[in-house]
């Protein structure tokens, strides 16, 4: 029972791991995607607020 | 503004990011955390059972609807994406085909989780499901797409990896994943 648990607890923590890393990289890109791409449909309806 | 295209890919990376932390989550509750009951204060392997089960049955529950909604909406705005390509070239290769993918295995995965059949059967496709995500990581990297390669590649080759990953144990018969409760009886 003991390495079982064991075997699976440390899979468990690299696979979190793995998840966590690659969910902060999905955010970070979609977070400044977001940002560039807001900036250039802005431009687009410039009478909507945007100053430029 | 020739650069202006349809475009739904922050969201989708967000929600991606959303998803696989949730999953990490999944995972933290079901493999990891080791459930202490606490009638009187002892670890009472069959108490630990019932309870255990318990707990994981009443989160997994709960995560299998998010999994489900998130996979119905990834599955649906990926299958549009798909057939009107809405991105700059090559991204639809690897933003816009790879979703409906992604909203795939979610979808099973929830509604595995949700009706509560053993996840093991499930474990050979989505290993395989591994693959096109790690050769669009790479594809990322070798040809330089999006303003961010590196990280862009490096964030499907994880995901790509925990997906490789997680099935082994699944396949060896070490961790037994139906619908990750199995798992905790051993705690």
């Amino acid at each position: 029972m003991l390495p079982r648990n064991n075997a699976g607890k440390y899979v468990g923590v690299l696979v979190m791991v793995l998840l966590i890393l690659s969910g902060i990289l999905a955010f970070f890109i979609g977070i400044s995607a977001t940002f560039e791409h807001t900036l250039i449909w802005s431009k687009w309806a410039p009478w909507y607020g945007m100053s430029g | 503004m020739a650069d202006l295209f349809m475009d739904t890919l922050d969201i989708w990376l967000m929600i991606l990011g959303i998803t696989l932390i949730t999953a990490a989550y999944g995972v933290f509750m079901n493999f990891v955390r080791r459930p202490r009951i606490a009638t009187d204060g002892s670890r009472v392997e069959t108490m630990e059972r019932t309870q255990g089960v318990a707990v994981c049955l009443n989160v997994n529950k709960c995560l299998s609807l998010f999994f489900i909604g998130v996979g119905i909406y990834a599955m649906a705005t990926g299958l549009w994406a798909t057939m009107t390509w809405p991105l700059p070239g090559p991204y639809n290769l690897v933003f816009s085909d790879a979703w409906p993918i992604f909203g795939l295995v979610t979808l099973m995965l929830g509604l595995a989780m949700y009706v509560g059949v053993d996840l093991r059967y499930l474990a050979l496709p989505i290993a395989l499901f591994s693959i096109p995500v790690i050769v669009y990581g790479v594809d990322i990297l070798v040809h330089g797409l999006t303003t961010e390669p590196l990280f862009a590649s490096a964030m499907y080759i994880l995901l790509g990896l925990a997906m490789l990953i997680s099935q082994v144990p699944c396949c060896l018969g070490i961790m037994r994943v139906s619908t990750w409760v199995s798992l905790s009886w051993s705690y």
